[in-house]
């Protein structure tokens, strides 16, 4: 009997090789430099028992989308033609000897046993590679591995369970290439000739568009206008400060602020008719903070550039390579929630001997263990982002490595802890008709910020002692000015926050994304006082962003609800509620009005590049 | 009723009617409406008065007897009717506002889809720090909070004396869409500085409007306004 065995990349076929093998693994070069063959035998019970193993794999996906030959003009062929245009599917020119190996592998197994990652784009990487093999074994049997850590007992359990490929996740990936292929090159061709034709300056300049990075675009250009727009305004408030017990206590107005002069002195003027403050309220109560939800993918993309100084991308590729050597599971989950039967008291005991939270962990074993907070998604594909094993900082590739491994843990360890309490006081003043208040706040426990850096929680200090009742002259009393701060420009972890809010991209791809429109040079990233980063649309950006919003602001393609809508589908494929070929076709009639609406009304982006490249640039 | 009669009760709410306003909206009544003259009361009125200019509507017995911009420190001893000439937030800064208003009008091109602008984060460090306005925008709008603070209203008498109103005290039904011209009766309010200090004890709400003003002044006009008020707050260092 013999197993064929395919993986999504080649050190994670060498992992699972490595686990499965026991330590007697053979291997075999292929002619790709970066994919080898691994051999060896296990029993995998069952239906298939023991077998001679192959673990190979390819590298990402083998095929590739592409328009029949007769459609390769820009200038002489019409692109709404590329609405109904056949597709031709194919292995791509880098996959092909990739393609040949699975082929060759395939000819004497009983077996294709799919070892791609356990997402929607693994499913039709699985799907392709199931294609490949039956060109040279038509009657293979495919079954399909299911895990999402690269644990030594973990695997070796999954490869006893296999099930079969998802067709309907495969169909979802299937439907979502389709769709961006042929978007991709009708809006691409649509824009880059009309706008080449029109501006010199745009001559030699391929203007891409891609039906994620658009909406990307559209919220960096949001929210630069609105600090272009940003004009600072005056306001007054009153400020009401009082000393005793050798504290000075400054006393916040309920009103918060007044942006008129004479209001703001009317209700001064009525304070000092009432000569006293009176208080009204005396108020303690226990505080909180609670501690952070398990981690997801989106929050470990907005982390890495706000607390670790990386790009959203690096921090999921360094998630990535920490996955594939087995020390944290799979980086790629929606879910923040943790399964009530997952054994997290063997994770945290396999922390104990870190010298950095080992004593951390030992007390939550010792009896400080806490049930982690629930989040609202589940995935039901993977768990939240957790650590698999201890590994010391020296034997990870890179300080970077490190410290994506180090939040991880550290989110981990704190999701089992205790909330942070404290005790807040409240004091409520009267004075007139107006109201004033102050807390105090003394942190009592500090629990999992203890272990949990990336929160801050500072106490602002025991407030003196005042009594229901008690009136008192204010050691001071004025109106104070100050001046409204303009918005800034969007950091990589709010974009990805709004990304997420609106349902542009998966947790996977909007790292990508975000890239992609940078390459595009459609948005520059820049850097900010301090450390931090932020985005800032190009002119070109402008132009784009401003002239579709000109064309149709609900047709709009930087807005984002034409993809959110269709990743709203894309994910009722995968759950087998709509059809694959329904989507597309429903998608297509959509964006064949939005074509159409398009070029009517081009003039309207060209009045915008006209406007953004050229006359503000001379300016 | 007699139009004597209809008049001494309108007087009586604080509402001194013109005789011969009302002559002509009660001749409306019998002849175009075909109302018998003994049947017409003051729930057929009243849609008309709200709905009229009081200068025109009204005598001055409820008009101010004195200048209200030059007062100081006194109250007001006679009802006082008023109708509303324009609205100002003055708890909230132009830029919020017109975010504010932006957002209502994208609602509506977009028939009720939102587009995020700003997602609340548990550890958002300097809340107060966000003067954008978008916060507040998003909040009013898809969280049901609504978007009111602190107003100051123009007012004007049946004499056509324009003076401000300010919201002491918060008032339901005073906010930013409120109708232009708007009847209000207010009785026994404070005035400090030339404005009258308003509360919901002082100030009773008759609503209507004057569809000369009111009609597509809300949010395009009011936007038109307060851009142009911006701009004189940005030539002004």
């Amino acid at each position: 009997m013999r197993v064929l065995c395919v993986a999504e990349k080649n050190s994670i076929a060498k992992s699972v090789a490595s686990i499965l093998g026991g330590g007697q693994v053979k291997r075999r070069d292929t002619k790709s430099k970066y994919i080898k063959n691994y051999d060896f035998t296990f029993d995998f019970g069952g239906y298939i028992g023991s077998a001679q193993v192959t673990m190979t794999s390819v590298s990402g996906h083998l095929t590739e989308a592409s328009f029949p030959s007769e459609y390769n003009s820009w200038s002489s062929v019409p692109q709404d033609i590329l609405f109904d245009a056949r597709i031709i599917t194919s292995v791509s020119k880098n996959a092909n000897v990739l393609a040949d190996n699975i082929k060759k592998e395939a000819r004497n197994a009983t077996y294709l046993y799919i070892w791609t990652d356990c997402d929607r784009e693994g499913e039709h990487i699985g799907m392709e590679i199931t294609n490949v093999a039956r060109t040279s074994n038509p009657q293979i049997r495919v079954i399909r591995a299911d895990f999402n850590n690269l644990e030594r007992r973990h695997i070796i359990q999954a490869s006893k369970r296999p099930r079969e490929l998802s067709k309907d996740a495969a169909d979802a990936v299937s439907a979502r290439i389709e769709l961006d292929f042929r978007l991709g090159a009708i809006f691409t061709r649509l824009q880059t000739l009309q706008l080449q034709r029109a501006f010199e300056i745009l001559q030699s300049k391929v203007i891409s568009y891609g039906p994620c990075q658009f909406p990307t675009l559209g919220f960096v250009v949001d929210r630069w206008q609105r600090v272009e727009d940003f004009v600072p305004e005056n306001f007054w408030f009153l400020k009401l400060v009082d000393k005793r017990e050798r504290q000075t206590v400054n006393f916040t107005w309920k009103r918060n602020r007044v942006y008129d002069r004479l209001a703001a002195i009317l209700f001064l003027e009525n304070c000092l008719d009432a000569k006293v403050a009176k208080v009204v309220k005396v108020n303690q109560k226990p505080a909180r903070r609670y501690k952070p939800l398990p981690l997801s993918t989106v929050e470990l993309t907005k982390m890495g550039p706000k607390y670790l100084r990386l790009s959203s991308k690096k921090t999921l590729e360094l998630a990535e390579s920490l996955y594939t050597n087995g020390f944290v599971s799979y980086p790629r989950t929606e879910t923040d929630q943790f399964d009530s039967g997952m054994d997290l008291h063997g994770i945290i005991g396999k922390l104990t001997v870190s010298e950095d939270w080992g004593p951390f962990a030992q007390g939550l074993l010792d009896g400080n263990f806490r049930i982690p907070r629930k989040g609202k998604h589940n995935d039901r594909a993977h768990p939240p982002i957790h650590p698999i094993n201890f590994v010391h900082r020296s034997a990870l590739q890179s300080q970077d490595h490190w410290k994506v491994y180090e939040l991880i843990t550290r989110r981990f360890l704190a999701c089992c802890s205790e909330n942070a309490i404290g005790a807040e006081t409240i004091v409520e003043l009267q004075m007139g008709d107006e109201s004033f208040s102050q807390k105090g706040l003394v942190i009592i426990e500090r629990n999992y910020l203890d272990v949990y850096p990336y929160d801050k929680w500072t106490g602002t200090g025991q407030l003196p002692a005042y009594q229901v009742g008690e009136e008192f002259v204010p050691s001071m009393l004025n109106i104070t000015d100050s001046v409204t701060t303009s918005p800034s420009y969007l950091t990589e972890p709010e974009l990805i926050a709004l990304m997420d809010a609106n349902g542009i991209g998966t947790d996977a791809t909007m790292a990508d994304h975000i890239e992609k429109v940078q390459e595009r040079e459609y948005v520059i990233k820049r850097k900010k006082r301090g450390a931090a980063t932020e985005f800032v649309p190009s002119s070109l950006g402008i132009a784009l962003a401003k002239g579709y919003d000109e064309i149709g602001l609900e047709w709009s393609l930087t807005k984002p609800f034409l993809r959110k809508e269709m990743e709203v589908q894309l994910k009722n494929i995968e759950t087998g509620h709509l059809d694959r070929d329904a989507l597309v076709h429903m998608t297509l009639t959509q964006f064949r009005d939005v074509f159409h609406l398009t070029k009517q009304r081009f003039d309207c982006l060209k009045n915008s590049c006209r406007l953004y490249l050229i006359e503000l640039n001379e300016s | 009723m007699t139009d004597t009669l209809l008049l001494k009760e309108m007087e009586q709410r604080g509402i001194p009617l013109k005789n011969s306003w009302l002559s002509l909206v009660v001749n409306h009544l019998v002849h175009q409406r075909k109302y018998a003259r003994e049947n017409i009361t003051i729930e057929l009125i009243l849609p008309f008065f709200i709905a009229s200019d009081i200068r025109s509507s009204t005598t001055g017995a409820s008009a101010a007897s004195y200048d209200i911009s030059n007062q100081h420190n006194i109250t007001l001893s006679n009802p006082l009717l008023v109708q509303v000439v324009r609205i100002r937030e003055i708890g909230k800064s132009i830029v919020s506002q017109l975010e504010y208003l932006n957002q209502l009008e994208e609602r509506k091109k977009l028939k009720g889809q939102q587009i995020i602008r700003l997602v609340d984060e548990e550890d958002r460090e300097d809340k107060e720090g966000d003067d954008s306005g978008i916060a507040e925008a998003q909040e009013a709008i898809f969280d049901g909070k609504g978007f009111k603070c602190m107003c100051r209203l123009v007012l004007e008498d049946a004499n056509g004396q324009r003076f401000y109103g300010m919201e002491w005290k918060s008032i339901p039904g005073i906010q930013l869409d409120t109708n232009l011209g708007t009847k209000l009766l207010i009785q026994n309010a404070q005035i400090k500085r030339g404005t009258l200090l308003l509360t919901p004890e002082n100030t009773e709400i008759l609503g209507g409007e004057i569809d000369e003003w009111n009609r597509e002044y809300f949010p395009k006009k009011l936007m038109q306004e307060l851009k142009e008020e911006l701009e004189v707050k940005k030539l002004k260092p």
